[in-house]
């Protein structure tokens, strides 16, 4: 009977246009939209590796300007003289402005650059040809100490070496989507059943179906759960449509995907499990609790007034969940604890592929009582009468 | 036709004439039911109510809007618990053994009550599997209806595409479907244009005949004339009169139905003569 109630809720959602825009095709294309602004905005600072930086023609050339013309890195763009490269600095239409004092040798002497605080790509420009400089410097220095007979370590006694630590898996890639990726997941797991779900019950009262239903040989409780089974269907699907979406992206072999994952897509498959396991419960407790609410509300408009004040709450600990990495409390053990959060939080461990035992566990162990108060909550209200004829 | 429980569905078996015991059908005895509200406090929508419908009858229950008729058939099918008192339907108790009384009945609503995003077949389907029936039973009764109310022109399009009267039609097939002994329709024609309205009584009449038990809401007076055998005459959740139609007459002293019924219900000097 479960089965039976299950096929008829899934049937009619797949010919409800709200469902399959707000609950499948939405996840899609908001998924696309994200991805391609994002490979659009990695794409333009790749390109914007070889910053343009002006110069004002020296009278005379020099070694070292020619050296800049030669570097890659770099496009050097001569304008005639101060004023004019000052005015195209101001304007914002160059980044940084050099011009070599007069007293300046082929490659010794002072430049002056000339940029615009306020705007970050001018401080980009200048910090990129700061680091020419010092590099050239570097090297001069190099090639005195070596011709001086003298050892590195007399000029520069401390050196900094960066050895990036050694993974056991490797993070999926595309850090910027990694970010948001987990973020995304958990909302679509609330906003692909909100978009059905007030028509799930309440719907069914104000048009009273749920009375021709309840007066079956069916019991309350296999009506509450093929409902609940075909919402939680709905949410998950909705929710795992955003990392399917990613994924179909970042093996496609697009210039989109390859500015996005410049070392390709590194999801493994028990990575992928562990979001599923993490996914599951987290969905049942969203598909209870929403049902719940359904089946309290006189009708759709009611439901849909309580739904949005529980989006809300579901909101913030997600939200929460993007910034947290970036302060202390993103390492403090309570954070699985807190549902919806620890969730989040444990998804974007997955995705970097980090994530615990432990965490995972207790994780899910907390989605899950949450998703069996959620059921138990929504079959009691189904059994009450004066909850399931009110309208 | 005889009947039979296979599991917890009453099933005909395709006998020559319907074999009930010589008992109601539908019953309650000094049944009540009462609701509390916030803002009016306790509400008695039932009151002691004793009433008895038997097999091949239709027992009307005759009365305004808010007179209680809707609570007493959600309390005769199981969909609210009485306060008090004991009503049983097919001899079952409607508290003790709803599933087997829900097994029993079909009601039928003044909303058409259908799945608009289903096919009329696809929601005759759904109904008969959830009342039990599968595989080649379950498509033969779904044809048998759908030709007997001649759905089939339809039967493959959206319920949320139809006419009203295609609507009740559908609605009807869907209460009789798992063929139940005991129908209860809740003022069943209400907002139907008139040749409908035919259709749904020709079909309470040819249920009669079939030997089914019928308890029939309304406040149509010519309904009740023309179909019901009996009636109860119900006001403020109490049963104010029943009898037969020229019994409620003459009790009254009045010259019609519709003023025995008025006087039953203290509103005839409110009115006017």
């Amino acid at each position: 009977m479960i089965g039976l109630v299950f096929r008829k809720e899934v049937r009619e959602f797949l010919r409800d246009k709200r469902v399959v825009s707000g609950a499948l095709v939405g996840p899609v294309v908001l998924m696309l939209v994200f991805v391609f602004t994002f490979a659009v905005i990695a794409q333009s600072l790749g390109k914007s590796k070889a910053p343009k930086i002006h110069v004002v023609a020296p009278a005379q050339s020099n070694a070292f300007l020619a050296a800049l013309e030669q570097n890659p890195e770099v496009q050097i763009i001569r304008v005639e003289n101060r004023e004019r490269g000052v005015e195209l600095v101001k304007k914002g239409q160059a980044r940084v402005l050099l011009e070599f004092t007069p007293e300046f040798t082929d490659a010794t002497g002072e430049i002056e650059a000339v940029y615009d605080p306020d705007e970050a790509l001018s401080t980009i420009a200048l910090r990129t040809f700061g680091a020419m400089v010092n590099a050239a410097n570097r090297a001069q220095l190099d090639q005195t100490l070596a011709q001086a007979g003298i050892a590195k370590e007399a000029v520069e006694p401390i050196r900094l070496k960066e050895v990036e630590v050694p993974k056991d898996q490797k993070a999926m890639g595309g850090s910027t989507l990694i970010g948001l990726l987990p973020y995304l997941i958990v909302i679509w797991a609330f906003y692909g059943g909100f978009s059905v779900v007030s028509d799930l019950v309440a719907g069914e009262k104000e048009r009273s179906t749920l009375e021709t239903l309840l007066i079956t040989p069916v019991s309350r409780t296999q009506v509450a759960m093929g409902k609940f089974l075909a919402l939680g269907c709905v949410c998950l699907i909705s929710s795992l449509s955003s990392l399917v979406t990613v994924l179909i992206i970042g093996v496609s072999g697009t210039s989109y995907a390859k500015a996005l994952f410049p070392e390709g897509i590194h999801l493994t498959p028990l990575a992928l499990l562990a979001i599923l396991a993490i996914l599951i419960p987290l969905v049942a407790f969203f598909a209870g609790l929403m049902l719940a609410i359904s089946a309290f509300a006189k009708n759709t408009r009611e439901a849909q007034t309580h739904l949005t004040l529980l989006s809300f709450v579901v909101l913030i600990p997600a939200i929460s969940s993007q910034f947290i990495g970036f302060t202390e409390a993103g390492r403090a053990w309570w954070i699985k604890l807190v549902p919806i959060l620890n969730s989040s939080d444990a998804i974007r461990s997955a995705l970097l592929g980090r994530l615990d035992a432990e965490s995972a566990l207790v994780t899910i162990g907390i989605s899950l009582v949450l998703g069996a108060i959620g059921v138990i909550t929504a079959i009691k209200l189904f059994e009450r009468e004066e909850v399931l004829v009110r309208i | 036709m005889r009947f039979e429980w296979v599991g917890t569905v009453l099933r005909p078996t395709g006998g020559e004439s319907l074999q009930w015991p010589d008992k109601p059908m539908v019953r309650t005895e000094s049944i009540s039911k009462s609701f509390h509200d916030a803002k009016r406090g306790t509400i008695e929508a039932v009151v002691d109510v004793s009433m008895e419908a038997r097999p091949g009858e239709i027992f009307g229950l005759l009365g305004v809007n808010g007179a209680g008729k809707t609570t007493l058939l959600r309390i005769l099918s199981t969909v609210l618990r009485p306060s008090k008192g004991v009503a049983e339907v097919a001899g079952f108790d409607v508290v003790r053994e709803p599933d087997r009384v829900r097994a029993s009945i079909g009601f039928m609503s003044t909303s058409t009550a259908l799945y608009g995003r289903l096919t009329a077949r696809e929601v005759l389907e759904y109904f008969g599997g959830l009342y039990g029936l599968k595989g080649q039973e379950l498509k033969s009764r779904v044809d048998t209806v759908i030709e007997q109310l001649n759905i089939g022109p339809f039967a493959n399009g959206l319920c949320d595409k139809f006419s009203t009267g295609q609507k009740q039609r559908v609605s009807i097939a869907r209460t009789i479907l798992h063929n139940p002994p005991v129908l209860f329709f809740d003022e069943p024609t209400s907002g139907l244009d008139v040749v409908t309205s035919q259709i749904v009584m020709n079909f309470i009449e040819q249920e009669r005949r079939d030997g089914k038990t019928v308890v029939f809401c309304t406040h149509i007076m010519s309904e009740v004339e023309r179909l019901c055998d009996r009636v109860a005459i119900i006001h403020d959740g109490r049963i104010r009169g029943t009898g037969t139609p020229s019994e409620l007459v003459a009790q009254s002293g009045e010259p019609t139905l519709e003023r025995a019924f008025l006087k039953f219900v203290g509103e005839l000097q409110e009115v006017g003569r």
